[in-house]
């Protein structure tokens, strides 16, 4: 045993003075760990202390009633509790082992491992202290294998507000389209007509009702119970009357509310279906898509697509556009019962409307814009900081992070200053409109009281309390029907992000009459295939070559040359522009697209993980397999060893909320995947790239097994990967620059040779080094 | 160009079963196994599925060097009830996770949740760091909490619990 190390901290060990009454003073003791389990893992108090003599671990001698793990504080033992002691000498080495979520203290004793004491994960530090002491250099026994688990970490993506809604741009721009986009959209009720027939009634119902008040107030309460009432002596009638009144005002409103409530629940009932067939049909759209739509498009803008049109879209029909008419017919019904009532007084009372209306028409742009630029500016923001919490270790690697703050503060100030800007512009408008509104009521209210003395127009107190409530129900309408616009454009834009999706065809459609293949060999050819992303940019060109059923085909070449693009083409991610590919003779375009994907694998250098189990992973494309499978499958990957150091195993999630998984263990997972789908053409596309050599080798091995039977199409840079092809083909600028086994290459002294011998050459240096 | 590594082969499942090989419980508390010839003085349990199938794919591994695994038992149940037992205290010694069987009470602060409870090893009290990381939903009914330490504590049945207590935990659930 090596000798132990002093205690360097002076300070009082606040347990050392515990254990006196089994004869063990406070200077004699080196390091104590309290333990909170026993042996049979019941919740029992213990220490275990550390001496010059040896190791005692104490045991109270019943169970603890209650374990308080927020408690730190020094805990004295039981008089009678019993210790086992176990001297310096025979003690060869003392770990702790890591479980899942308690440690084990363990010793080499005499010879035989021996488990001592056991303790949760609140004296795990402690634990381990006091072994480091008994061991300089502690060798954590199992260290890598009962791994403890890392937090999970949160991931930065995502979650970070929708990026903006497009700025709105000129009124009235593409205002036809935007009428046909209408249309569609209504489409989407269609199978809720009744509801939205039920909203569109509670509306007008609230509407009419509310245009009935001024009318009870002014005309009613006060023309005809009031004032003809008042002084006279038929006390009683008047009474009558006038409880009369009241309790008709009370009816109005109680069928106002009634209305109101009604509309609420048809809303809750029917809107939340409608968004969800949106959103529905968009995903559907999107998986029919072909993978050349998400490359052209950045992941965030989708999933605004996907989850924020379909409610921008629902809001605008549900709450915008019932309110707009409700609005019109309230502007309109309220408008001819003035012009009814005293059609001078309504001219009065309607004259400074419009110029409220033009002045805002006026300021309305510069809001407008205001909103866009905060979008813009919230959108720097929001990227700057998801980009730091995605990248935070290059920004800490980097020592950025002052820099950060600086760019992060400036970017704030644009969105404090657009935010400004709103605040200003949107003070302006509503000082104008309540400008116009209270002007409105001075003009009726002076022009009603000159009409009133001067005994003109039929005017009466009773017309005038009417009519200024009138002009009091114009003033909201007004408002929000020059807010609509803007909404209107919003809600627009985004139906129009939503029919882009469901109406983007896919550049891969399935044939109509697709051929169903049947005992498939499995021989792949190429036959003058021409290919390019973009038109003009070809990475393809004339590629031909063949693949004999249960061949290996190696494809080699510089980044860039084309070799990834070959394989998206057999798998028919992508359709090729001239030439073919055939299996089986057979055209891959004339194939049924499920035949063909469950023909076909790829693992490739990306590799996804989706949420979920690490089994649910492996079994992504075969959510039928046995666990059996599922561990055989691990296995051939190389990837049950690490699973298994998991500590939930395979029942470990994983995915963007859980565990994190190294580049070489995701690379190992996806192969897993390729692997169970049990595919009769397999494509590896850098499928070792990421994993160290050895694992490499791994997994070498594994596939070396599992492309027995199988056609295997395999890119890769390290040339020693393919050493198992049966040919090779050597691409250059979309070409076949070479072509035959590893033996006539090397001969033929052409460019493999040459790749070759780099590569050789870059080995044989760090080799010697 | 060649490069000289062997590797052994890693990708063929050998299972062990109450036949094939020989378990014993060893002095310190551990279970050696002898298996193909070999002698293993102390092997390791590890479940492959520990929440969702804990009898099945147990993974019998060295417990030293690489812990390479020595082979793999497929259904513990059906091993006699002696052997089961054996390894059934090393594996609960890996997967300890007390279960929640009576919550006395769970309160908030600071973005902590203390929670104090009865479980089958004992009445406890431990602290759980609020957001999500803490809780792991398994099944509507069936959750993990890891405290801030790292201790897992299991509800098996939530429906088991009383309404008031069901109504304490649905906070954090």
């Amino acid at each position: 045993m090596k000798k132990t190390e002093d205690l360097t901290s002076k300070k009082e060990n606040p347990y050392a003075a515990l254990f006196t009454h089994w004869g063990i003073e406070a200077k004699q003791v080196k390091e104590v760990c309290p333990t909170d389990m026993d042996l049979s893992l019941n919740y029992r108090r213990g220490y275990v202390v550390l001496t010059e003599e040896g190791l005692y671990v104490f045991s109270a001698p019943q169970q603890l009633k209650r374990l308080d793990m927020t408690d730190k504080k020094p805990q004295p033992l039981d008089d009678n509790s019993e210790y086992v002691f176990y001297s310096t000498d025979s003690i060869t080495r003392l770990s702790v082992e890591s479980q899942v979520a308690c440690v084990s203290l363990v010793a080499q004793i005499d010879g035989a491992e021996r488990i001592l004491a056991v303790t949760s994960e609140c004296n795990a530090a402690k634990m381990r202290h006091l072994a480091r002491l008994v061991t300089l250099e502690e060798e954590e026994h199992n260290g890598n294998f009962h791994g403890k688990p890392d937090r999970p970490m949160h991931s930065g993506r995502g979650g970070f507000g929708r990026p903006p809604m497009d700025a709105p741009k000129g009124k009235g721009a593409g205002f036809k389209s935007r009428m046909g986009q209408f249309a569609r959209l209504m489409g989407f009720f269609k199978p809720y007509s009744i509801g939205v027939v039920a909203v569109v009634f509670c509306f007008l119902a609230t509407a009419v009702i509310g245009l009935i008040s001024p009318y009870l107030n002014g005309k009613v309460l006060y023309g005809q119970v009031l004032e003809k009432n008042i002084g006279t002596s038929e006390l009683e009638k008047a009474a009558g009357a006038l409880l009369l009144t009241i309790l008709a005002m009370l009816v109005v409103k109680i069928a106002n509310s009634f209305f109101s409530s009604a509309h609420s629940l048809i809303v809750a009932k029917f809107v939340p279906r409608v968004i969800r067939d949106i959103k529905n049909k968009v995903f559907d759209a999107m998986s029919r898509l072909s993978i050349s739509f998400y490359q052209s498009r950045e992941t965030g803008t989708l999933m605004t697509r996907v989850l924020d049109d379909a409610d921008q879209v629902t809001g605008m029909f549900i709450d915008n556009l019932p309110a707009l008419m409700v609005d019109f017919v309230t502007v309109i019904v309220a408008t001819a019962i003035m012009f009814a009532l005293n059609p001078v007084l309504a001219l009065a009372a309607i004259i400074l409307l419009p110029i409220s209306s033009i002045l805002s028409y006026f300021i309305m742009p510069r809001l407008w814009m205001a909103y866009g630029r905060r979008h813009r500016a919230a959108r720097k923001l929001n990227s700057g900081v998801n980009d730091n919490i995605v990248g935070a270790r290059v920004v800490r690697a980097f020592g950025r992070q002052d820099d950060e703050k600086g760019r992060f503060a400036s970017s704030n100030r644009l969105v404090r200053d657009a935010e400004v800007a709103i605040v200003d512009t949107d003070s302006k408008i509503t000082a104008i409109f309540s400008a116009a509104r209270e002007l409105a009521n001075m003009v009726v209210f002076a022009t009603g009281a000159c009409m009133i003395m001067t005994h003109t127009f039929g005017m009466d107190y009773a017309l005038l309390i009417t009519f200024t409530g009138y002009v009091g129900m114009l003033s909201g309408p007004i408002d929000t029907i020059s807010m609509f616009m803007r909404q209107w454009v919003n809600c627009m834009n985004s139906a129009q992000r939503i029919f882009e999706i469901i109406d983007a065809r896919p550049d891969v459609e399935e044939s109509e009459n697709p051929t169903h293949l049947e005992n498939i060999k499995g021989e792949v050819e190429l036959k003058r295939v021409c290919f390019a992303y973009d038109k003009g940019n070809p990475v393809l060109t004339d590629v031909s070559f063949k693949v004999k059923a249960g061949q290996m085909l190696g494809i080699v070449g510089r980044s860039g040359a084309g070799k990834s693009t070959l394989l998206n083409l057999i798998s028919r991610l992508y359709d090729v522009d001239e030439g073919q590919v055939l299996i089986d003779g057979v055209d891959i375009r004339d194939v049924a697209m499920k035949d063909l994907r469950g023909l076909v694998a790829m693992v490739s250098q990306e590799t996804y993980i989706f949420m979920g189990t690490v089994a649910e992973n492996i079994a992504y494309a075969r959510p039928d397999a046995t666990p059996q499978q599922i561990i055989k499958a691990a296995k051939a990957a190389s990837a049950h060893d690490f699973i298994m150091k998991l500590p939930d195993g395979y029942d470990t999630l994983i995915g963007t909320s859980g565990r994190q998984l190294s580049g070489g263990e995701r690379q190992r997972l996806s192969i897993a995947r390729a692997i169970l789908t049990n595919p009769k053409i397999l494509m590896l596309d850098e499928a070792t790239a990421a994993v160290d050599t050895e694992t490499e080798i791994n997994i070498q091995q594994a596939l070396s097994e599992l492309i027995k039977g199988r056609t295997t199409i395999s890119v890769a840079h390290r040339l020693s990967t393919l050493r198992d092809a049966d040919s090779l083909v050597v691409i250059e600028e979309g070409k076949v620059v070479e072509r035959g086994t590893h033996r006539q290459l090397i001969e033929k002294k052409g460019e493999y040779y040459r790749l070759a011998n780099i590569q050789h050459q870059a080995l044989k240096k760090r080799g010697l080094e | 160009m060649s490069e000289i590594i062997t590797v052994e082969n890693t990708f063929e499942t050998k299972y062990i079963t109450a036949q094939n090989a020989t378990f014993e419980k060893t002095e310190g508390g551990f279970v050696s196994v002898q298996f193909e010839g070999n002698f293993y003085p102390r092997a390791d349990f590890c479940r492959a599925f520990p929440l969702s199938a804990p009898d099945v794919y147990i993974s019998v591994r060295e417990s030293s060097g690489k812990h390479r695994e020595i082979g793999m038992i497929e259904n513990l149940l059906e091993f006699p009830q002696d052997i089961a037992d054996m390894i059934r205290t090393q594996i609960n010694l890996r997967y300890f996770t007390p279960k929640i069987t009576k919550l006395h009470s769970a309160v908030d602060a600071n973005g902590t949740t203390t929670f104090d409870c009865d479980t089958d090893k004992g009445r406890c009290t431990f602290v759980i760091r609020g957001g999500s990381d803490a809780v792991i939903r398994l099944s509507d009914t069936r959750i993990i909490f890891t405290d801030v330490d790292g201790n897992r504590f299991e509800i098996a049945d939530l429906t088991k619990f009383t309404r008031r207590e069901q109504k304490k935990l649905d906070l954090y659930i």
